[in-house]
């Protein structure tokens, strides 16, 4: 088979479906941990001089906007409520298709748009950046794509009350776009560090000046990093290393060990730091391990025992 | 039912009325059917093709816009520690009563010592701008140490707003690398800076 046709036939693989068991779970976990994340933005320093634009909605509103003391926490209420009626869509079985196709068509959009409002509010008002907010933004976005797309079909088996189990309605593009969209992010914060310094960052020596003025004193990573440069620099170049390839991701093969390498990074830096990237890390979990294959699978058998059962009935 | 279908045909053109009644005399029903199926395949592959086009545009973004345009949220690259310290000054103040004061009245703070400068790697600063610090002047090298000079100056036309403190004392601590193996204050300066405003006549 020629590239060509290989990569053809890997492109229409993107197309392909399977049951939403997976797709509707990690979706609550998605919105679960928006949920959580957005507990954090907060405007204590709108008091302080206006910088620059650092988000789209900068450029499209005007920069009174984000002195408004309301704006926040008007758009927080509204994702949550919209938050929530996404999640309870496979729930609607009982009520009518007219009301669950406008609640598909608008639930999802309501939500990617207002948790993209809040942020950029949240970012326009802070003297850093926050990256903890932009994978799940990523994320949130693809799985709106997905329920636009196949609104139709997904109403339709929310109705018929046939949503677990259809093979029909998750596509194989949303859970790539999502790995894709964590990966991405991790691939630049390797990259920005060869761009920065080249091969000279992983040296060890910056990283005992932060942890000498940032880590936490009795933790055990703290002493061991201080303690010899050379572990600082194992460290460091480890590091560079996992991030730089974390596009490598897309492999599936390669996905569990990428991700399991980013999540002790996380960990490393939360505990070292205390620089919290705990949705990442849940994210990490949920799309890079092994769990879509683990309910494909699950899926499957549970169908088996169905038509067993049904086989069974009928005789 | 019966009404649905009466209405639906009422949204034909009466040619296209027609000519599906002629396929139908034609061909029989079944050819109908068959074209309708093609249709929906045609329809399903041609939805395909428009939502690849989209999600090639959100990859294409989400890809190229952090590079080449900037940091702009919700595009963004994660820069965090990019910049490597090889030194970094830490400052403590302290009165004639021996009181010590907090480096950040004095614009002698560091800002986010573990993110870039802040007008490197696309991006033009952050949404409020912090304190102004002697450190981190917005551009690399990241953590230089101020001379002797460029202190008392900046030092100095803080304290102009002071007037009850005749001067300070400035320690100024380099942490950097102590031999091969570990880090520590390399070198430890004490400035004293008289406060141009109280010995004004």
């Amino acid at each position: 088979m020629s590239m060509r046709d290989q990569f053809n036939r890997r492109l229409n693989s993107l197309g392909d479906t399977a049951p939403p068991l997976f797709g509707q779970l990690s979706l609550w976990i998605l919105i679960a941990v928006c949920i959580y994340i957005v507990g954090d933005a907060h405007l204590t320093f709108q008091s302080y001089p206006k910088g620059t634009t650092v988000s789209l909605l900068g450029y499209i509103v005007p920069e009174q906007f984000f002195d408004q003391p309301y704006a926040l926490g008007f758009f927080k209420k509204v994702f949550f409520v919209s938050a929530a009626a996404w999640s309870v869509l496979p729930f609607l079985g009982r009520t009518r298709i007219w009301i669950v196709q406008p609640l598909i068509a608008i639930a999802p959009w309501v939500c990617v748009l207002s948790y993209t409002i809040l942020v950029s509010i949240f970012w326009e008002n802070l003297p850093w950046f926050r990256h903890k907010f932009i994978v799940p933004n990523w994320v949130l976005l693809y799985y709106a794509l997905w329920y636009l797309f196949y609104r139709d079909d997904i109403a339709a088996s929310i109705v018929n009350k046939k949503f677990w189990l259809n093979p029909n309605l998750y596509p194989r593009w949303v859970y790539l776009g999502s790995v894709l969209s964590i990966a991405l992010l991790y691939n630049y914060g390797g990259v920005s560090k060869f761009l920065a310094a080249g091969f000279n960052w992983g040296e060890g020596l910056s990283l005992q000046l932060w942890v000498s003025m940032m880590g936490k004193p009795d933790f055990i990573l703290t002493e061991f990093i201080l303690s010899d440069r050379e572990n600082a620099h194992l460290l460091q170049r480890g590091v560079t290393i996992v991030q730089s390839f974390a596009l490598l991701a897309l492999i599936p093969h390669l996905r569990p060990v990428i991700g399991l390498g980013l999540i002790a990074f996380q960990l490393s830096v939360e505990l070292t730091f205390g620089i919290p990237f705990r949705g990442n890390i849940v994210l990490l979990a949920v799309f890079f391990l092994p769990w879509f294959g683990v309910f494909e699978g699950l899926v499957a058998s549970l169908k088996k025992v169905m038509n067993i059962k049904h086989t069974g009935n009928n005789d | 039912m019966k009404k649905v279908w009466w209405f639906l045909l009422g949204l034909m053109s009466p040619a296209s009325i027609i000519l599906v009644i002629k396929k139908i005399i034609y061909f029989g029903p079944r050819f109908n059917a068959k074209e309708a199926e093609d249709n929906n395949a045609c329809v399903r592959a041609f939805r395909r093709t428009k939502q690849f086009k989209c999600l090639l545009a959100i990859v294409g973004l989400q890809a190229g816009v952090p590079i080449f345009v900037g940091e702009l949220y919700p595009f963004s690259a994660a820069t965090m520690f990019a910049y490597p310290l090889h030194q970094v000054a830490t400052y403590e103040v302290v009165t004639p009563a021996g009181e010590t004061l907090g480096a950040r009245s004095f614009g002698l703070q560091i800002n986010n010592p573990h993110d870039p400068p802040l007008m490197t790697m696309g991006r033009y600063g952050y949404g409020r701008a912090l304190p102004s610090t002697i450190q981190q002047t917005g551009s690399a090298p990241y953590g230089n140490i101020a001379s002797e000079q460029e202190l008392t100056r900046h030092v100095q036309s803080r304290l102009l707003n002071m007037t009850d403190l005749p001067y300070v004392t400035v320690i100024q601590s380099v942490l950097g690398p102590r031999d091969k193996h570990q880090v520590g204050i390399t070198q430890r300066k004490s400035f004293k800076i008289m406060n141009p405003a109280n010995t004004r006549p």
